[in-house]
């Protein structure tokens, strides 16, 4: 049997994740930028109050899709499979991206259902109440990074170790994709400050952070669909006789 | 289908990747050349706040801790041509000297801390502490990081591979280890002088 059947399916689950997270979480979801923690909560609430809507069909397809990052994770984990058993079947790494993968997961989908109940009835609750709910579910989103660190760290090192003449994804892929989870350490001062670049929407912690990922993820996404070309015709070429 | 690959690569392939680390080097360097532009732009809408507290702090602290990182490097690029040449216990020692002169650095900026948590500064009292925080404390991640890599290249190469490979592998990292270890000299005095001078009277 084709030891990659399913995976490509499975890796193009990555770049639809992408656009999906694009229009659900970002446009409908009023997260480009997201609100800023100076909001007065009056002032919050109100904008919460004008947006319901939209927000609650944003979070309402979010949620369910985000279990694409999983299936995306499980075509990263094929590609890392095929150059650790290459190298001595030390499964170790795909191990943790796999789990690192399931862990991301829950950290897109928890905060959708926090900011989906905030714009379930903002009309009756009080501000303050929607403010910290608001506060909670990004506290969760930017500060479980590590979980997406753990995984892309993995990947990465396991990306470096293919000992192909022209490896499944170039050295600088890997470094590039390693360098923004760890990046993600600046948001560390997120929860410190209200406002200014270092906030939750400021320039270094939204707009520098976000579009990092965003372009990260769309390098992993292009190397493992070419990754999983080449090692099917791998696959085909050993075992053209099957 | 284990070993299909490995006949057209073994050989040249590690050679091939070492340089990689600068790659993230370039992309370390260039993200604090991000923060210090953004740093410079806030400042440039409040100067008189980023001056006045720019004054609180203590650029001879500053500078011994950029003297102090400047040995460390120092000793770590002999280390780095020890290795190189094959002395590796003489490449060990130097790595263990780069580390003592090293630990100084925690040590003051750690002392530097206290001092403004006691004298009531946080990363909430202003713009520029927010900055001077998140700053050194990045760079304070990258030498904690720098430090545990320096520590197990100290151990030296690995005597559970073959001597030839372990020998091989040592060189790239040692090689590797060095350079971040400059990066963190080099971007603390960025910082010395843009938080610490810039402003001071």
């Amino acid at each position: 049997m084709n030891p990659y059947r399913y995976a490509r399916a499975l890796a193009w689950t990555g770049p639809l994740l992408l656009i999906g997270t694009i229009i659900f979480w970002g446009v409908l979801g009023q997260n480009i930028p997201p609100y800023s923690p100076a909001l007065g909560a009056e002032e919050f609430a109100a904008q919460i109050r004008e947006h319901a809507a939209q927000i609650r069909i944003g979070m309402i397809v979010q949620m369910p899709i985000s279990v694409m990052w999983f299936t995306w994770s499980v075509a990263m984990w094929q590609v890392m499979r095929a150059i650790e058993i290459e190298n001595g079947s030390n499964q170790v790494l795909s191990l943790i991206q796999l789990f690192g993968g399931a862990f991301t997961t829950i950290v897109f989908i928890l905060p959708c259902s926090v900011w989906l109940a905030v714009a379930y009835r903002p009309e009756v609750m009080d501000p303050k109440t929607l403010q910290i709910m608001y506060d909670f579910g990004w506290m969760f989103f930017d500060m479980a990074y590590s979980l997406t660190t753990m995984q892309l760290i993995a990947w990465g090192v396991c990306m470096l170790q293919d000992r192909r003449a022209k490896p499944l994804t170039p050295a600088w892929a890997a470094w590039f994709t390693m360098f923004v989870v760890v990046s993600f350490l600046l948001l560390t001062m997120m929860p410190l400050v209200y406002d200014g670049p270092f906030s939750r929407s400021g320039l270094l912690n939204y707009f520098y952070e976000f579009g990092a990922f965003f372009i990260m993820w769309i390098v992993v996404a292009a190397y493992t669909l070419k990754a999983i070309t080449r090692l099917e015709q791998e696959h085909w070429a050993t075992n053209a006789a099957q | 289908m284990q070993h299909s690959n490995m006949a057209e690569t073994d050989g040249a392939a590690p050679a091939k990747r070492a340089p990689a680390i600068w790659l993230f080097i370039a992309l370390d360097c260039t993200s604090f050349g991000v923060f210090f532009l953004v740093f410079m732009v806030q400042r440039l809408g409040q100067p008189v706040l980023f001056d006045q507290s720019s004054q609180h702090l203590d650029a001879g602290l500053g500078f011994l801790n950029a003297c102090i990182l400047i040995t460390s490097s120092w000793l770590v690029a002999w280390a780095n041509i020890a290795g190189r040449e094959g002395r590796i216990d003489h490449a060990r020692r130097l790595l263990l000297a780069g580390m003592a002169v090293a630990a100084c650095f925690g040590v003051v900026k750690i002392y530097e801390y206290y001092t403004k948590f006691v004298a009531g500064i946080t990363v909430a009292t202003n713009e520029f502490y927010t900055f001077y925080f998140a700053l050194t404390g990045i760079h304070f991640i990258h030498y904690v990081g720098g430090m545990v890599i320096l520590g197990i290249l100290a151990q030296g190469p690995s005597r559970y591979m073959p001597e030839a490979m372990a020998k091989a592998s040592y060189a790239r990292w040692l090689e590797g280890g060095s350079l971040f270890w400059h990066m963190v000299d080099l971007l603390w005095i960025f910082i010395f002088a843009l938080l610490y001078l810039i402003g001071a009277r």
